[in-house]
């Protein structure tokens, strides 16, 4: 896959000296070729449900909101969403399940899918019922499965209800697919999803460095195969690896990525993951660099335990996935893994149309500026280019006041 | 004041009496000790509020404009304007009943109530008790799981409240309760089932208000006030005569306390809303809750009524909503649907789609969709779209 196609399409730039992306997000972008040939049960998941509970069943996970928007973006064929709305679909939900909507409604789905099933955590009411529509529309297979609420008081019980849920999921999966997901199986998919999470807890280091090796652009859709694992974990692991041993290679030399000014403002990014790429680019252009977001950090915030029994580990992963927690929580446990990358500001991103995290953004604002004592901005976007003078000309003069 | 037109009126003179005079009486009564528990969705059992002797107030206001605006100060302009509003009251204090409140409990419905219940916690002074609640459940109880699980819960939230009450909720105290809220509800229900027939002495609107009345007077006294309309209803003609009228059937997203733009519209246009789908209607009356004997865990009783009534879209089981329309359809010998939409509710406008084929393709029903918020910009645009239904309607019952 060309890089070049995208940058006209998605008007974004790459960096040209990393030899190993283009294969990375190829390997991503294009994986319905590979999909073809595995001949696996294909199952639609949303972006922070685990995917583990699918590839222990032998089938392939499916992040059908982010791969289709990326396809969607990255080819400039954002206007998928007018198709969602056209077939009675209200224009006010977020320009990410308009987007998938519209491509699997008009069949265009990138990769074609045998089931539905996504974990149900309360906190994407949108997608629930997308699923609920696209699975009923196209005579899909459809389970949902239920994450209790955080609460420290009723972690017993609301344990046995995930393992009881999971199980019964398992049990589903092999209905439709013919595979019996057994403890072996399971406990297969929790160690390469761990050797992911290593391979990004990794990249985060580097995201650490004085001199950040990775420009924003890559990270950003890097972290956003942590939604599906590209449907090959293990494939996407080894190109994980080629990739890092790249970066390494550039930290040895003391490098910075190219772009990336001498004394760069470092920039966290929090929120909504938006679909206005060029804003990354943005962020060096006016002399800063992203040093972490938060988009899929509740995928890979801690290691799955494989010492324990397979069921009980990812079921209390699951639970305490940050995405699960109450907001205040959530910062205050994500602010162990941001201030490690000592940043001097943090943008907050909603995109409009989104619920929860829009939402809840002015309470993320104040518990950051509380704990962090950092500049925070919070921007809004929509679908590429509406309005991304005014974001931009936000993000310009952040960095130019932080910088100065 | 609830009630509109004649000659519903002289029945709730008495109710609207005892509305007006309830902020100041709940006052009175917290000098003596009264502690007064605010909460949003019905999923909240309130037998456990009442039998730790405290006042369940169930802030389902809505249809202002003022505090869903004030809301903004925390929630965006594309969050839900009744979740703005949960906020924005209690935020400009001009609500006769927020500022009695003690405390407030909040299920996990959907986001945008998730949402109040985070700014809850963290900006206003007042406890916040939390329910877990399943979403995944379903009419077959193919997950138990998520009935022992919300019977666990509901323990937990026993246990809190007793704290703050000062005394533990007892078996006995809960089974009272029970019996008192079961007497309201079978009472309303009568009230609702007036219109499936032409002729009824009482609208279902009124039926509607009287049921969100409910939800702010003390429920004994609420019970009282149930007693007299029945009587009054007993010794009354026909009043209504709804032959000429459109039948209609109003389901969707909530009419809060004070929302009434799209039902006046209706009833302006000549439609006659016989029946609900509404969380703010006949949903809280429609299922006892069922304990057998003085051995029966009332805690398991209170799980099964309200994790098994109709649910919300927030929950995942769409056929039982589906079913449930079109038992009511029938019922009611309803000629169209009109389904409501509070803007930026998507749980609500997400499944309207599916609602919309399924009462078109399997029940041969029409139905209208009514997308709006509290602001009065879009009153002329829909009651165009209604008089437009109606007459669609009309043309087809002819």
């Amino acid at each position: 896959m060309k890089l070049e196609r995208f940058t006209e399409a998605a008007q974004v730039r790459f960096d040209r000296d990393l030899k190993t992306f283009p294969a990375l997000i190829s390997f991503y972008l294009n994986a319905a070729d590979r999909v073809k040939v595995v001949g696996k049960k294909v199952v639609a998941k949303g972006p922070l449900s685990p995917v583990e509970v699918i590839y222990a069943a032998e089938a392939l996970a499916y992040d059908v909101n982010t791969h289709n928007t990326l396809q969607a973006i990255l080819n400039g064929r954002t206007d998928l969403s007018q198709h969602a709305v056209d077939t009675g679909i209200s224009p006010e939900l977020s320009p990410w399940n308009l987007v998938m909507l519209g491509a699997v409604l008009s069949g265009q789905s990138d990769i074609p899918i045998d089931l539905f099933s996504t974990a149900f955590g309360g906190f994407d009411d949108q997608l629930i019922k997308s699923f609920q529509l696209v699975a009923h529309v196209g005579a899909r297979p459809l389970r949902f499965w239920e994450v209790p609420k955080y609460d420290p008081e009723s972690e017993g019980w609301a344990l046995n209800y995930l393992k009881k849920e999971l199980e019964q999921l398992f049990e589903w999966m092999e209905v439709h697919t013919g595979r019996k997901v057994t403890e072996e199986s399971l406990q297969r998919a929790i160690h390469f999803g761990n050797l992911i999470r290593t391979d990004m807890a990794e990249l985060n280091a580097y995201l650490a460095m004085v001199k950040v090796p990775i420009t924003a652009l890559e990270y950003y859709l890097i972290q956003m195969m942590m939604g599906d694992y590209a449907q090959d974990p293990e494939g996407l692991h080894n190109l994980f690896r080629q990739f890092l041993n790249e970066i390494n290679l550039r930290v040895d030399q003391g490098k910075s990525a190219p772009g990336i000014s001498a004394s760069p403002v470092r920039v966290y990014v929090m929120g909504n993951e938006t679909q206005e790429l060029y804003l990354y680019n943005a962020i060096e252009d006016y002399g800063g660099v992203v040093v972490g977001c938060d988009f899929r950090l509740p995928l890979y915030y801690d290691l799955i335990d494989e010492k324990a029994l397979p069921l009980e580990s990812l079921a209390h992963w699951i639970w305490r996935m940050p995405s699960n927690l109450p907001s205040q929580e959530r910062v205050r446990f994500e602010l162990n893994y941001i201030k490690k990358q000592n940043p001097d500001a943090v943008i907050i991103s909603s995109v409009v149309g989104s619920r929860y995290l829009p939402g809840i953004e002015r309470l993320v604002r104040e518990l950051i500026k509380h704990e962090l004592g950092v500049p925070v901005l919070s921007i809004e976007t929509t679908l590429p280019q509406e309005n991304v003078e005014k974001v931009d000309y936000q993000i310009r003069a952040l960095l130019q006041t932080v910088g100065s | 004041m609830i009630g509109s037109g004649q000659p519903s009126k002289n029945i709730l003179q008495h109710l609207n009496r005892r509305l007006s005079e309830e902020p100041s009486r709940i006052s009175e009564a917290k000098q003596k000790g009264l502690k007064v528990i605010g909460y949003f969705c019905p999923y909240i059992p309130e037998e456990l509020i009442i039998a730790a002797g405290m006042l369940p107030i169930r802030l389902a206001f809505g249809g202002n404009i003022e505090p869903a605006t004030s809301g903004e100060d925390f929630l965006k302009p594309y969050n839900c304007p009744f979740a703005r509003s949960c906020l924005g009251y209690q935020l400009i204090g001009n609500n006769d009943y927020h500022h009695l409140l003690d405390a407030v409990c909040m299920a996990q419905t959907c986001e945008s109530i998730k949402l109040v219940q985070e700014y809850w916690e963290n900006h206003f002074s007042i406890p916040v008790f939390t329910l877990g609640l399943p979403h995944t459940h379903d009419a077959f109880r193919s997950r138990p799981q998520a009935l022992e699980y919300f019977k666990l819960e509901l323990e937990l939230l026993r246990k809190r409240l007793g704290h703050f009450a000062g005394r533990p909720i007892k078996n006995r105290d809960i089974r009272r309760s029970i019996s008192l809220c079961n007497q309201i509800r079978e009472k309303l229900r009568l009230l609702f089932e007036y219109p499936q027939k032409h002729s009824t002495p009482i609208e279902w609107y009124d039926s509607f208000r009287i049921t969100q009345a409910g939800f702010l007077i003390n429920r004994r006294d609420f019970l009282t006030e149930l007693r007299i309309i029945e009587r009054e209803l007993a010794g009354k003609e026909t009043v209504v005569d709804g032959d000429r009228q459109i039948r209609l059937m109003v389901i969707g997203s909530i009419i809060g306390i004070g929302d009434y733009k799209i039902l006046d519209l209706v009833k302006e246009a000549g439609g006659n809303i016989v029946a609900d789908g509404m969380c703010t209607g006949s949903l809280t009356s429609r299922k006892n809750v069922t304990i057998f004997g003085i051995m029966g865990n009332p805690i398991d009783a209170l799980a099964e009524r309200y994790l098994y009534n109709v649910p919300c879209p927030c929950m995942t089981d769409l056929d039982k909503r589906l079913n449930r329309t079109a038992q009511i359809v029938h019922a009611y010998n309803v000629d169209g649907v009109i389904y409501y939409s509070l803007r930026f509710c998507d749980t609500w406008r997400s499944e309207y789609q599916l609602m919309k084929d399924y009462l078109h393709k399997e029940i041969h029903i029409p139905s209208l969709l009514i997308e709006s918020d509290y602001s009065p910009a879009d009153i002329g645009t829909i009651r165009t779209k209604i008089e437009a239904f109606l007459e669609m309607i009309g043309g087809l019952t002819e």
